[in-house]
């Protein structure tokens, strides 16, 4: 029998800091163009509620919600983000940064619904402030008594991997039981897609009367969908399987983009995390020889081993 | 054939029965028996009402019987040396433990039974999955307990948010569910948005252009249920009067920050038009109903 083993086990510090600086680059895009002082335009009436929100009382809530408040609170979330991404006492700056996009996240999720493909860059944010992702490419580094061994860096990525495999798979198995296989035989997938291509008027591309005239296009979608779902729930194995996470990242990604095109929902920032399923730490394999050999020399892992 | 392989191929067989009786043998039999006037049936109700109660029953009892053998691999004794993944027994304890404490808080507030439980059995056997393997056991031993402590909990809290659906506590730990819920009506229905001008004429307003923050359809999809509630005939007065009068507040916002990004020229009043349109009926008539539903009014 054939032993089952990880694919992601050899990773640099140099693949985490380059993972640092991609998703807190993408939330200080995220944070930079989204002015949310402009909710204290909106009635407070219309404001549910969720997680910590819910112990404030009204009079805390009015303050929060003030324009200044707001504006500031902006600019300091922007501060932190760009400290954590610089690599500016990230073991600090990058916790404070994910506690404040979780709180601007939850602000705005108080207004409105849930984007759910906005959870797991803030997850993998989330591991990347608290595991040691400012060992490379760092402005002011973290202060730290103790070298790293190499498995830490390798272990953040594993478990970024993991979330974000057991995201898709909860995604595939909720589907599979509640709707299956209604879901995949009756015409959602061809309502949804004319509903959304309709309903907005930032952009059409008029896919709402080519699904309407040229039924066939809806079939594609059609089939695709149980394809898709098998996929999700088949995340986990590319932990395990070079040759499956290439189709995985391949064939998810082109879903996105079809989703993007036909539906105008946006997976950006999912469809980003997929590079973390590329071998990243290939790209600075000869640094992290080098590390490994540090670490060996090290006195304080000298002290251990023996 | 050694002992193990017996017990696994008995479950096989029996399984590959019990699916042949309950999926497809049973069905046309009570179909048989309705039409035949045979069984403990009573006529006032359809067939399907009969058809879809054996459905429930029997994938309610597939569960259970499924549930049966995986405890059976989880907690069978070490002697009888019967489980098949798992490679360190203490670890599986702790999971399973963990994961019984998990269906049994989150349960209260989960609803549907038999999809929560299955749901949650197929969690657990991806996190057993992993947690299995050498690699990642070495690799999580090598970091140091406050981060294991980060992990662990984690995990857990996905768990928790996913079978319970209560992520308003657990937030930003939630419920991923997308493309889940079937759509049967053929009637589609969408809002569009007109602001008047003060002095003469009309624009589109696209709402999400007014507000960024909430962008990725957020006001667009609160407006359309605070509109939904308002002209509802099933909702209490109530309801519908709170929420008439939050989408004209919402609507006003809108209107107001439309004036302060356009201080060239302003809008005096929005109007909310529904469109709708049936999808069977499109092809023969491609036209898309438009009704003024609601208006309001801005002071200058």
């Amino acid at each position: 029998m054939k032993k089952i083993s990880l694919v992601h086990i050899n990773n640099s510090p140099q693949a985490l800091a380059f993972l640092r600086i991609l998703i807190f680059g993408f939330w200080l895009l995220y944070i930079f163009i989204d002015p949310i002082e402009d909710l204290s335009f909106l009635p407070v009436t219309i404001f549910e509620p969720i997680s910590f929100f819910k112990l404030l009382s009204n009079e805390i809530l009015s303050k929060i919600l003030d324009y200044n408040f707001l504006f500031a609170f902006r600019w300091a979330t922007i501060i932190f983000i760009l400290l954590a991404m610089a690599g500016v006492h990230s073991n600090v700056t990058a916790k404070i940064s994910c506690l404040l996009v979780f709180f601007h996240l939850a602000l705005v999720k108080c207004f409105s619904h849930l984007q759910h493909a906005e959870m797991p860059p803030l997850y993998v944010a989330m591991v990347l402030a608290v595991f040691r992702s400012d060992d490379a490419f760092a402005l002011l580094p973290s202060k730290r008594k103790k070298p790293a061994s190499p498995g830490e860096y390798s272990m953040a990525i594993l478990f970024i991997m993991i979330i974000i495999s057991f995201t898709y798979f909860e995604v595939g198995v909720y589907r599979l039981l509640k709707s299956a296989q209604g879901i995949f035989l009756d015409d959602s997938m061809k309502v949804w897609a004319i509903f959304y291509s309709l309903k907005d008027q930032d952009y059409n591309w008029g896919f709402a009367e080519l699904f309407l005239q040229y039924p066939a296009i809806s079939t594609f979608l059609k089939i695709g969908f149980p394809f898709i779902t098998i996929l999700e729930i088949l995340a986990p194995v590319s932990l395990i399987s070079r040759k499956f996470k290439y189709y995985f990242v391949f064939f998810m990604f082109l879903f996105h983009v079809t989703v993007f095109i036909t539906m105008k929902i946006n997976f950006g920032a999912l469809s980003m995390l997929y590079i973390i399923f590329l071998d990243i730490d290939r790209w600075f394999q000869p640094k992290m020889a080098k590390l490994q050999e540090s670490y060996i020399d090290h006195p304080s892992s000298r002290q251990h081993t023996s | 054939m050694n002992s193990k392989k017996k017990i696994l191929f008995f479950l096989l067989i029996g399984a590959g029965i019990w699916c042949l009786l309950a999926f497809i043998i049973m069905p046309p039999t009570i179909q048989f028996c309705l039409s035949h006037n045979v069984g403990p049936f009573s006529h006032s109700k359809p067939p399907s009402y009969y058809l879809s109660k054996w459905s429930h029953f029997s994938i309610k009892l597939s569960f259970l019987m499924f549930l049966i053998i995986v405890s059976f691999f989880l907690f069978a004794p070490a002697k009888i040396n019967f489980r098949i993944i798992f490679n360190n027994y203490k670890i599986n304890r702790w999971i399973v433990a963990v994961w019984i404490l998990i269906v049994a808080t989150a349960f209260p507030g989960a609803g549907y039974i038999l999809e929560t439980l299955s749901m949650s059995v197929l969690l657990l056997i991806f996190v057993l999955f992993f947690a299995n393997l050498k690699s990642l056991q070495t690799l999580f031993k090598a970091v140091n307990p406050g981060k294991r402590v980060f992990m662990v909990t984690v995990l857990i809290l996905l768990l928790f948010a996913q079978i319970s659906r209560q992520w308003d506590y657990t937030y930003p730990f939630v419920h991923f569910a997308m493309f889940t819920d079937r759509i049967s009506s053929k009637e589609l229905v969408y809002y569009e948005y007109e602001g008047e001008y003060c002095d003469d004429g009309s624009t589109p307003i696209n709402p999400t252009e007014v507000f960024p923050a909430l962008r990725q359809r957020r006001i667009e999809r609160k407006l359309r249920g605070l509109a939904n509630t308002t002209f509802s005939t099933t909702e209490k007065e109530v309801a519908r009067e709170a929420a008439k009068k939050n989408l004209q507040e919402t609507l006003l916002s809108i209107g107001n920050l439309y004036n302060k990004k356009n201080k060239n020229q302003h809008v005096c009043g929005i109007n909310m038009y529904k469109r709708s349109f049936n999808l069977d009926s499109f092809k023969s008539d491609p036209s898309i109903k438009k009704s003024l539903v609601f208006q309001v009014f801005i002071s200058k």
